[in-house]
Order: C-alpha cells, then sequence, then structure tokens
C-alpha cells in the first residue's frame, strides 16, 4: 500500500469479507466446533494477506471501482489506478497533496501501534525476568499426565492468572504464592504445544495495519477468543465428568479478574465478555453434532475460493452519470487479454460509447476521455471520434469489426489493422453499386501493468471495397496491407504475401453483442479467422535470359517457430499442378511461354483457423521449394522483408 | 396424531422435500414445483422428527433462511429473475447454510435409518455414503464457477455439467433412499402390531 487510495481499497475489501465471516460464524455458532470457528479466521488471513484487486480482481463487491470513483470525486484526477503491491504501508513518496499527508498519518499510526506493542511486550519480559524460576511439581504432572511439553516457569508477584509468554524463548508465569489449578496448566500448556501465542502477534500486527478499521478490531477481538475457546475444547477433550465442570467453574471465577493482555502472551483469562462467551461455548460442547468434519471443510471451502480468488468485472456498469462515475467505473475494469482490449477499444468506436474506450485506453489518455465525455455526454463519444480520431464518418456498428494480420510481437503485444464498415460514404466521396465504405486502423494492443490496452498507431484511413463486408477478401490491387516474405534465389525473387481476418462473434442485430468482453479469450471474442497467402515469382534477371525458363513451380508451407522444415509437396507429382491444403501448404506450376512477364503469379490458398495462440497466426517464415524446369533448383526460407512488418 | 404417525408424516416429508427441490417442471418460466416448498416440507420433517434426533432442531433457522430465500426467488423467477449470481455474500451464505443443511439432515436421516432398517439392513451405510458424495460435489461444482479457467472455459462449462447431473443421480439415489426409510418405519410398525 503505497497511497491512501490503496490502503482504502485494501481494508474496504478485507472489511467486506470480516462482514461475511462474522456472518456466517453466528450462523454457526451452534452448529460447528470452536476449531472451525478458529480455523475460520484463516481465510480471512488470507484475504489480508492477498493485495486487493490484484489481476483486476474484487471480493465481494467491485471495492476498486468505488475507490477510484471516490479517488477521482476527491482529486479530480483521472489518469491513475489504485494498485495494492503489498498488504503493508509503504510509504515511498515524499508527501505532497492532502492525500499523501493522511496516508503519512495513517502510516504513522500503524508504526506507533507496532512500537506500543512491542514496548509493552519487552516490558513484560523484563517483568518475568525479575520473577522466581521455580520447578513447579504441579506443572510437571500436568504435562506428564497429558504428555504434553513444558518451558522455564517463573513465579512473579502480582500476577492475576497464569500465562505463556514469548515465541522462541517462551515462559509460563504463575502467580507468586499461589500456584493456579492443574486445569489452568493444562489449558497454558496446551497453549504452549499448539503455538498458538504465534497467532497472537499475527492478530497484533493485522490489528496494528488496519488501525483505524473498527471492523477488524472486532474481529482481532472474536478472534482472540476464538483461540482460547479452542483451547478450552482441547482442555474439554481431555477432561472427563466432574473435571470438566470443574473446568467451567475455574472460567466463570475468572470473569471478574482483571484483563491486561498483551501481545505474545496467551491466558485462560481473557476478560469477562469473552469468559462469558467461552462459557456458552462450553456449555455446548458436548451438543455439536458429531462426525461434521466434512461440512466444516466444504463449508470453509465455499467460502474460501470466492473470497481468496475473487471475481473480475465484466464490464463496465449499464448506468450512465457524471464523468467522474461513469468514466472512473470504466477505468477499473481492466482488460485482461489482448483480444478485451481489442475488443473494448472496437465496440467503443462502432457504438460511440467513450466509457468502453475508457476500458481499453492508456492512463495517460483517460483525462482527455473523462474531458471528451463530460462535453460529449454518454452516447455521443463517436462526435469526439469522428473529431479526434480521423473516423471517416458514422460506423455501421451492427455489423461489428474486423482485425486484419493479428500478430502476436515477440514482447507479447499485438498488432493488426481494425477495420469497420461505415454507414455511408466519407464526405466529398460518392457510393458506387456493390461497394461498401471501410475504414482501417492499425492498432497495437500492449500490456500496461495488470491491463491491456490498445495504443492507436495512426488514424482511420476510409477504403472502398467491392468484396462487400461479408466477403472482405482484400485483392492485391487494393490497398490494404499484407505481411511479405521473400527470398531470392538466381534470377528468381520468390514473394509470399500474407493476410488474416479475424472475425467477431456477432449475432445479426444483437445489441448485446456489442458490449465488450473484457477478459474474451480470442475463440470467445472472434469467432474464426481466415487466411489468404498469394505466391509470386518476380524475374530480376537479363531479360534475353527468359527463353532458358520454360516452367516454373514453387511449394510452401508456414514455417513456425523451432520446428523442422515441414515436408512439402512436389508440385511435378499428382493430378493437380497446383493446389492448397488446410494445413497452409500451396504448390503451383507455370510454363512460361512466350514473352512472359516479370511477375509471375503462382496462385495461393487459403483458411480457416482454429484458435490455438492469441494473435499468432502470421507465420515466422515460410519454407518454399523452387522448381525451374522440372528440376528442384533451390530450398528457400521466405523471411519477412526488412523491418518485418506489415507492408503496402 | 400418534407418535407414530408424526414420525412417518416426517420421513415422507424429508422424501418429498427432496423431490421438489431437485425436480422441475417449469410452465414458461413458472417452476410448478418450486424449491422453496421443498424446504418448507423440510421444515415441517424436522418440526416431526426433531424428537427422535435432537441436533435436527438445530438446522430449523437454516432451513427458514434457505425456503425465504428461494420462496423470494420464486416470483421473482415468473419475470424471468434470478436471485442466484446477484448478491456474491447472500450466494455465499445460502451455499454455506445448504450444505451444512443438507449434510446435517441427511446424517440424521441415515440415523433414523440405522434405528428402523431391519437387522443386517445397509441402508444407513448407502444413506451417508450418498450424502458424503452429494455434499462433495455440491463443493467442486460450487467452487469451479469461481475458478478462473481462462482460455479453457469450455471445459469448465463441460466440467460442471458433468458435476450437475452426477449430482442428480446422486440425489435420485438419495431420494430412493428416503422413501425406502419410510417404507422401513411402516414395515417395522407393522411387524410391532403383529407381534
Amino acid at each position: 500500500m503505497t497511497d491512501i487510495w490503496s490502503f482504502l481499497l485494501q481494508t474496504l475489501t478485507v472489511s467486506g469479507a470480516a462482514v461475511l465471516l462474522l456472518t456466517v460464524k453466528v450462523m454457526f455458532r451452534d452448529k460447528l466446533s470452536p476449531r472451525w470457528q478458529f480455523c475460520l479466521w484463516s481465510v480471512l488471513a488470507l484475504v489480508l494477506l492477498a493485495p486487493a484487486g490484484w489481476g483486476g480482481r474484487h471480493i465481494l463487491f467491485n471495492w476498486p471501482q468505488w475507490v477510484e470513483i471516490l479517488k477521482t470525486l476527491a482529486t479530480g484526477e483521472y489518469g491513475t489506478l489504485t494498485e495494492v503491491l503489498v498488504p503493508i504501508p509503504l510509504p515511498l513518496t515524499i508527501p505532497r497533496t492532502w492525500a499523501d499527508w493522511l496516508f503519512l498519518v495513517y502510516a504513522a499510526g500503524v508504526v506507533v501501534l507496532l512500537v506500543r506493542y512491542v514496548v509493552s511486550y519487552v516490558r513484560l519480559r523484563l517483568v518475568l525476568r525479575q520473577g522466581e524460576p521455580i520447578r513447579s511439581q504441579q506443572v510437571k504432572a500436568v504435562a506428564e499426565r497429558y504428555g504434553l511439553p513444558t518451558c522455564p516457569v517463573v513465579a512473579v508477584d502480582g500476577l492475576p492468572t497464569a500465562f505463556i509468554c514469548g515465541v522462541f524463548r517462551p515462559v509460563l508465569a504463575l502467580p507468586a504464592g499461589r500456584e493456579p489449578d492443574g486445569k489452568v496448566i493444562l489449558h497454558e500448556l496446551l497453549h504452549l504445544r499448539h503455538n498458538d501465542v504465534v497467532w497472537g502477534w499475527i492478530i497484533a500486527f493485522f490489528r496494528c495495519v488496519h488501525w483505524c478499521n473498527p471492523i477488524l478490531w472486532l474481529c482481532a477481538d472474536w478472534a482472540g477468543n476464538d483461540l482460547e475457546s479452542l483451547c478450552d475444547q482441547r482442555v474439554l477433550e481431555r477432561l472427563e465428568g466432574e473435571e470438566r465442570r470443574d473446568y467451567g467453574r475455574i472460567l466463570l471465577s475468572m470473569a471478574d479478574e482483571r484483563y491486561a493482555r498483551a501481545p505474545g502472551t496467551s491466558s485462560a483469562s481473557n476478560g469477562g465478555e469473552n469468559v462469558r462467551r467461552r462459557i456458552e461455548a462450553i456449555a455446548r460442547f458436548k451438543r455439536y453434532p458429531a462426525g461434521m468434519a466434512l461440512a466444516s471443510v466444504c463449508v470453509t471451502v465455499v467460502l474460501a475460493v470466492p473470497l481468496v480468488v475473487g471475481v473480475r468485472a465484466e464490464s463496465v456498469p449499464e448506468w450512465r452519470g457524471t464523468s467522474a462515475f461513469t468514466m472512473s467505473a470504466a477505468r477499473a475494469v481492466r482488460c485482461s487479454t489482448p483480444a478485451g482490449a481489442i475488443d473494448a477499444y472496437a465496440k467503443g468506436i462502432l457504438t460511440g460509447e467513450l466509457p468502453y474506450m475508457a476500458m481499453s485506453a492508456p492512463l495517460d489518455r483517460q483525462n482527455e476521455l473523462a474531458a471528451a465525455y463530460g462535453h460529449h455526454g454518454s452516447r455521443r463519444g463517436i462526435d469526439w471520434m469522428i473529431e479526434q480520431a480521423g473516423l471517416p464518418c458514422r460506423p455501421s456498428s451492427w455489423e461489428g469489426y474486423r482485425v486484419f494480420n493479428l500478430e502476436k510481437l515477440p514482447d507479447g503485444s499485438c498488432e493488426g489493422l481494425l477495420v469497420i464498415p461505415l454507414s455511408r460514404p466519407p464526405e466529398g466521396r460518392t457510393e458506387e453499386d456493390g461497394a461498401v465504405w471501410i475504414a482501417a486502423q492499425p492498432i497495437r494492443a500492449e500490456r500496461q501493468g495488470d491491463r491491456w490496452v490498445v495504443v492507436p498507431q495512426g488514424n482511420f484511413q476510409p477504403y472502398q471495397d467491392y468484396g462487400g463486408w461479408a466477403f472482405v477478401t482484400f485483392p492485391r490491387e487494393a490497398p490494404i496491407p499484407a505481411k511479405v516474405y521473400e527470398a531470392r534465389h538466381g534470377d528468381f525473387i520468390i514473394r509470399a504475401e500474407y493476410r488474416t481476418t479475424t472475425t467477431l462473434c456477432l449475432e445479426s442485430g444483437s445489441s448485446t453483442d456489442l458490449v465488450p468482453i473484457p477478459h474474451g479469450i480470442y475463440g470467445q471474442t472472434f469467432g474464426q479467422t481466415s487466411e489468404v497467402h498469394s505466391l509470386y515469382a518476380v524475374y530480376t534477371g537479363d531479360p534475353a535470359d527468359k527463353g532458358t525458363y520454360k516452367k516454373i513451380a514453387v511449394s510452401s508451407r508456414p514455417w513456425d517457430g523451432d520446428r523442422a522444415r515441414p515436408q512439402l509437396r512436389d508440385p511435378r507429382s499428382g493430378t493437380y499442378s497446383s493446389g492448397s491444403s488446410s494445413s497452409g501448404s500451396s504448390w503451383s506450376s507455370t510454363r512460361l511461354t512466350g514473352d512472359w512477364a516479370d511477375e509471375i503469379s503462382l496462385d495461393g490458398g487459403g483458411t480457416t483457423f482454429g484458435w490455438e495462440r492469441d494473435g499468432d497466426q502470421i507465420p515466422d517464415r515460410i519454407a518454399a521449394d523452387l522448381y525451374l524446369n522440372d528440376e528442384l533448383a533451390a530450398e528457400l526460407t521466405l523471411l519477412p522483408v526488412e523491418g518485418g512488418g506489415v507492408h503496402d | 396424531m400418534t407418535d407414530r404417525e408424526r414420525v412417518y408424516g416426517g420421513l415422507s416429508n424429508a422424501a418429498w422435500g427432496y423431490f421438489f427441490l431437485h425436480i422441475h417442471f417449469k410452465l414458461n418460466t413458472v417452476d410448478i414445483l418450486p424449491v422453496f416448498v421443498g424446504y418448507l416440507l423440510l421444515l415441517s420433517a424436522i418440526g416431526k422428527l426433531s424428537g427422535e434426533r435432537r441436533d435436527l432442531a438445530l438446522l430449523r433457522p437454516l432451513g427458514m433462511l434457505l425456503a425465504g430465500v428461494n420462496g423470494v426467488d420464486w416470483p421473482l423467477s415468473w419475470a424471468g429473475a434470478d436471485l442466484d449470481g446477484t448478491f456474491l455474500p447472500l450466494d455465499l451464505l445460502v451455499i454455506a447454510a445448504g450444505l451444512y443443511f443438507h449434510f446435517q439432515f441427511l446424517t440424521d436421516m441415515a440415523a433414523l435409518a440405522e434405528q428402523y432398517q431391519p437387522q443386517g439392513g445397509s441402508l444407513d451405510r448407502r444413506l451417508r455414503r450418498r450424502r458424503t458424495v452429494y455434499i462433495v460435489l455440491y463443493t467442486v461444482t460450487f467452487v469451479c464457477r469461481y475458478l478462473p479457467f481462462g482460455r479453457f472455459q469450455d471445459q469448465q462449462i463441460l466440467i460442471m455439467m458433468a458435476l450437475v447431473a452426477a449430482m442428480l443421480v446422486v440425489m435420485l439415489f438419495i431420494m430412493a433412499g428416503l422413501f425406502e426409510l419410510r417404507r422401513c418405519f411402516r414395515n417395522q410398525e407393522e411387524n410391532q402390531a403383529k407381534a
């Protein structure tokens, strides 16, 4: 926790879980044993230890969203996102704002309370050092009878009751002059055996970290008392008949004793109200239904998993309010996948919903988007996109969007060309029969912190396509980019052009499909990816030598990663001299007759991919065998041409 | 009503209660075998059988909570709404209460089976075994909803469908066991009358 907002997020998250656990404990107070009652606090301990909001997840309530709203209302700032790195305060910056000073006050409170606990513990140890070490026969007898470990015993004047003090060098402190009942000794030795003093320190630590949260102080009190109840249960399990009643009577006699417990100690006497609750628990000892271990474990598991794992915000809330509410809530929805970020960005463009854009925008653009929202309102963000992002005109949103040449880069980010259909021709352009107007924008999805964002790599450009939106295949003449791979052999350059089309899953006319899926994986968000590739041979030799070449054939196949070079089909064999397969292979041969052109089209192929890897459908390289005059001339490796990127 | 009639009525309500909890016929969105009726029958069974098994009385507040939540859910379902999933803390309370309720209730039914089954019978053991399987499936199914499966969401759906189907099968066996328990009780009563 490095600022007051991250502390707020952490303490609110823990408080929600604490209230639920307190309710569950009340519900099962007379049904499940003190052992379970204490073990349930381990679920809260896990929530306390886990940084709130990790992985864009929240517990029970969308606390991150409300903290962002509160922060924006208080500071007017949109460009930051609250993060909890560790669940303890770390004041790393010099205070500049009132929020920084408030955090410093909180951190100082933690230190003061910690110091107070440590000082009180040290003072207690000093008092015990002044006590008289004794060899208590009663302690020895109790330990031998019940097979329990012992520790040094000291008798100290003025102690109200016996207690164990210390973790590494524990001491059993007894009131000087009056040796306690053997059952009280048994209680303390059981604390010793189970290292309960450690729990006391853990509780005290979290009490310090959340010193200004009364709910957690209440939980700390309950947890301390549950620890004593658990120890009571262990005592009762070792006692029989009248001894159990005696133990109850001893506890009753402690109800009015002074209670000055220090951290690092455990004592049977822990205050009148707590002793009363423990006596009630003892009265229920024989009434807890037997054989409930499985039910106890199952109840703990169903509470622990949602409280520890949490859930992710699925989208921005449907309500629309002021910028502070709406855009802060949107910023808090973290896109957890590249597909999710691209989807949120594209649907923001399609619908004009600026909150969708905020989900996928880098933090340094949040203030700009919030200002646009304040100016244009909820659903008129499209005007801002036309003004600012060069969108030629309104999109035809119900047709969805496509991403071309979506490619995963070595640093994990993805690049591609976002294409949306336009509702009409751009300003000053005409509509032609059979043509559709589309707008394309190069985009890059990258990880920033624990959220994926989309960074536009340029403005939208309008294009006219005659294939229609449903069959946009972009013939070579169209200025839609392709990834180009080349290799040279002798007088020929073999070139492959590669395009993929990633299509959004969209039921025609369904408005719900235009709500972003920030955690969408490729197969969910996108229906399919189609690839189309074309092969060419370019003659670069002396025109006078063209006559030496009578026939050219090329067989190719994508070649990914560290795999061995794929086996390629021999284009000279088989019935067909050209063709392609679903594996991405293609082969083609052409007779070179007459005055053939320098650029020779060798056909190509196409297929539809499954979803094996996110945004990684573009091959690293292409293996190609070149045949000239029916002889294998070269085994080539076609590499992305210089820059390795997308080329016009 | 005699004690015998009361116990017989309690066992009948228990068996029919589970029938209402797990068998559903829907007319459009309206369930004509609503879940809350099942819990009301189980509450009635608890009232009638708590003289036989003291622990059953502990289940009354949980039963009322479960009947109440499902009672609110039923009219909501007419409008196509569903309480489940709308407020996670309530979901968790209901799930925890349900787990404990069914485990304890079936444990007590198994104890009654031990009492009423013919000598050498195995109904009590079978009921306990089915209870254990049911509770484990119930827990795993719920936990599966919250575990992040990431790109394996299709597999998550398949696993959950399989778990729900297995739970339904186990519950059918539990219902059969509860009707068998009622039959055991009636047979014991007839045998005692003959004797």
